[in-house]
């Protein structure tokens, strides 16, 4: 492959990868969130239920 | 004052950056705190009761990932290579999109339910099968994360501007491994992912604003065009030979990529503390764009380092004392500068006062996430995998308290052996290839017992036990080991024969002896002993 063609190649594939990375950063950083509350949620009722049942 | 201690400390380093990089790791140890509570037993311990969402397995996943070490040794990986070095990350990207497509290995895994991989040894095969393995993912995966601490520190000591001191390096380690060891031991995986969602957000958006900053201060063409004026084509096609690629390399790194996404004990353990399989695949498919680019971006900054060096005068005369490019060996008593410190060195006169402390705490929490989940992985290893197995029989058991305990104990002594193998270590491997080689002393042989185990039927457990064992091949890619056998081989080519090897000796093994009763004996871990883990 030419000189000129791998140039090509790898600012598109670096433009191409920045771009989708922002946009997944964006949506996993909300839905981290979301996905963080629910843990500690399930975490905390659990660890209510072991103490009540002890 | 030497000049060269003088150029090193020209940094936009500041107080208020201080402030930020010592506060932020103390959010992590604060996380830590308020999970210890939580956690009742291993199964939460280890995979954070398998509750995990899918974006929040994707953050957690990246953030194992990308690594302060993944950022060092590929910005070497790009200050030496060029764009070259792209294809890595192109590879690696691709293949994580494929087993998250097909699920390949990881979500039959995650279907079975087990804790860690080993275990699923025994439930295919036997209980020596799942030590073995234990041990060969201890060794491999402890032997691979022995320089992580060093080359992390550099990264702080190079960008702060105390790389010219002696005594910041070992102060640095000792300061860090403290931390990490502190946070680990309190909360598991449960502070494990919660500190990489947020080391994703700092670090994510971090990683855009340092790459757009580097091209606006030194010029999208000038980065396209220095490059070809100094490495010319080889800068460019990893399929040149010259390039120090080539044709092996690439192929190399194709199997590399596969067998870190698919059986990567660090990288499992986060498909395993996903809530389903479904959400396993979807995690592959989504985080792939991560997989890409933890290595493009560094190749890109240690692209931009080189070309910030090669602008300077007098950073150029320090790396490339005889010119450049670099002879291969240099003339005596010329010595040049640690290229790892090329990206910190850039980093520290590119960014302004305030984002330049959010970059080094976002590279320190990479610092910190990589090394908990390591530390967990193979502290829980040793325990599920070798002390209990070994213990354990009809009228001992550990309990689940014991278990963490355990775990504890073995994740601080993990720590002590990275930090003295960090002070002790004085070799100049290149740190990719170091890692992929001691990686591949688990890997190459897990890859076949797992691939055997989940898709052949015949597959036995002394085809499994041999390619285990033949994974210790992947030894001789290493330098020291190839002047003691006195050989010179391709540490590429010796890991392509080494996964060649495991996988000949699973089929001949499996062929050669069948596992007759296993129809008849069904699975070998028993209900009991699966739920001694939760």
């Amino acid at each position: 492959m030419p000189l000129e063609s791998w140039i090509i190649l790898w600012k598109c594939v670096l433009l191409g990868g920045l771009g989708l990375f922002a946009v997944l950063a964006i949506v996993v950083t909300i839905g981290g969130a979301r996905d963080a509350a629910k843990l500690l949620r399930q975490l905390k009722s659990k660890s209510a239920e072991e103490l009540n049942n002890k | 004052m030497t000049e060269s201690a003088e150029l090193l400390q020209q940094t936009n380093f500041t107080t208020l950056d201080w402030v930020i990089v010592i506060v932020y790791p103390l959010i992590s140890v604060g996380i830590g705190i308020y999970v210890w509570k939580l956690v009742s037993n291993m199964k939460d311990f280890v995979t954070a009761g398998q509750g995990l969402g899918v974006c929040l397995g994707i953050a957690s996943l990246t953030g194992t990932e990308l690594g302060l070490i993944t950022v060092m040794y590929s910005a070497q990986k790009g200050f030496t290579g060029g764009f070259a070095a792209f294809h890595i990350a192109l590879v690696e990207g691709m293949m994580a999109l494929m087993v998250g497509l097909t699920g390949f290995i990881v979500y039959r895994l995650r279907a079975l339910q087990v804790l860690t991989i080993p275990e699923y040894y025994q439930l295919r095969f036997d209980k020596k099968t799942r030590v073995l393995g234990g041990i060969m993912m201890a060794l491999g995966g402890i032997l691979n994360m022995g320089l992580f601490l060093k080359v992390g520190s550099m990264f702080i000591v190079g960008i702060t501007g105390l790389s010219a001191t002696s005594w910041a390096l070992p102060t640095v380690m000792v300061f860090l491994i403290t931390l990490v060891l502190i946070y680990t031991c309190l909360g598991g995986m449960i502070s494990v992912v919660l500190a990489d969602y947020l080391q994703f957000v700092v670090l994510s958006f971090g990683l855009l604003l340092t790459t757009g900053l580097a091209i606006w201060k030194l010029g999208w063409t000038r980065i396209f065009e220095t490059i070809e004026l100094a490495m010319g084509e080889s800068g460019f096609d990893p399929t040149n030979a010259e390039s120090g690629f080539g044709w092996d390399y690439i192929i190399w790194m194709g199997f590399v990529s596969l067998l870190a996404c698919s059986v990567w004990p660090a990288i499992v353990a986060r498909a395993l503390a996903m809530e389903s399989p479904e959400a396993v695949k979807r995690q592959y498919t989504f985080a792939s764009i991560s997989f890409m680019i933890r290595l493009l971006i560094p190749y890109f900054w240690g692209i931009c380092a080189l070309v910030f060096v090669l602008g300077d005068p007098e950073l150029r005369l320090l790396f490339f004392p005889d010119g450049y490019p670099a002879p291969a060996e240099l003339p005596e008593g010329v010595v040049a500068f640690n290229n790892l410190y090329g990206l910190p060195v850039f980093l520290g006169r590119l960014l302004p006062a305030g984002v330049i402390g959010v970059i080094t705490a976002g590279m320190i929490a990479a610092f910190m996430s990589t090394h908990d989940s390591y530390l967990l992985c193979w502290s829980s290893v040793l325990t599920q995998d070798v002390v209990a197995p070994i213990y354990e029989n009809k009228n001992r058991t550990i309990s689940p308290r014991s278990r963490i305990l355990l775990t504890r104990f073995f994740i601080v002594l993990i720590g002590l052996y990275v930090l003295y193998w960090g002070l002790m270590y004085q070799g100049d491997d290149d740190i990719w290839d170091y890692m992929a080689v001691t990686g591949s002393i688990y890997f190459s042989g897990a890859f076949s017992v797992l691939l055997g185990g989940l898709y052949w039927k015949r597959a036995s457990s002394t085809g499994a036990f041999l390619a285990l064992i033949t994974g210790l091949f992947a030894l001789a890619g290493l330098s020291p080991v190839q002047d003691v056998l006195g050989i010179n081989v391709d540490s590429a080519r010796v890991g392509l024969m080494t996964i060649g090897c495991t996988l000949g000796a699973m089929i001949f093994g499996s062929l050669l002896f069948p596992d007759r009763n296993r129809e008849e004996e069904g699975p070998h871990l028993d209900e009991s002993e699966r739920n001694h883990a939760s």
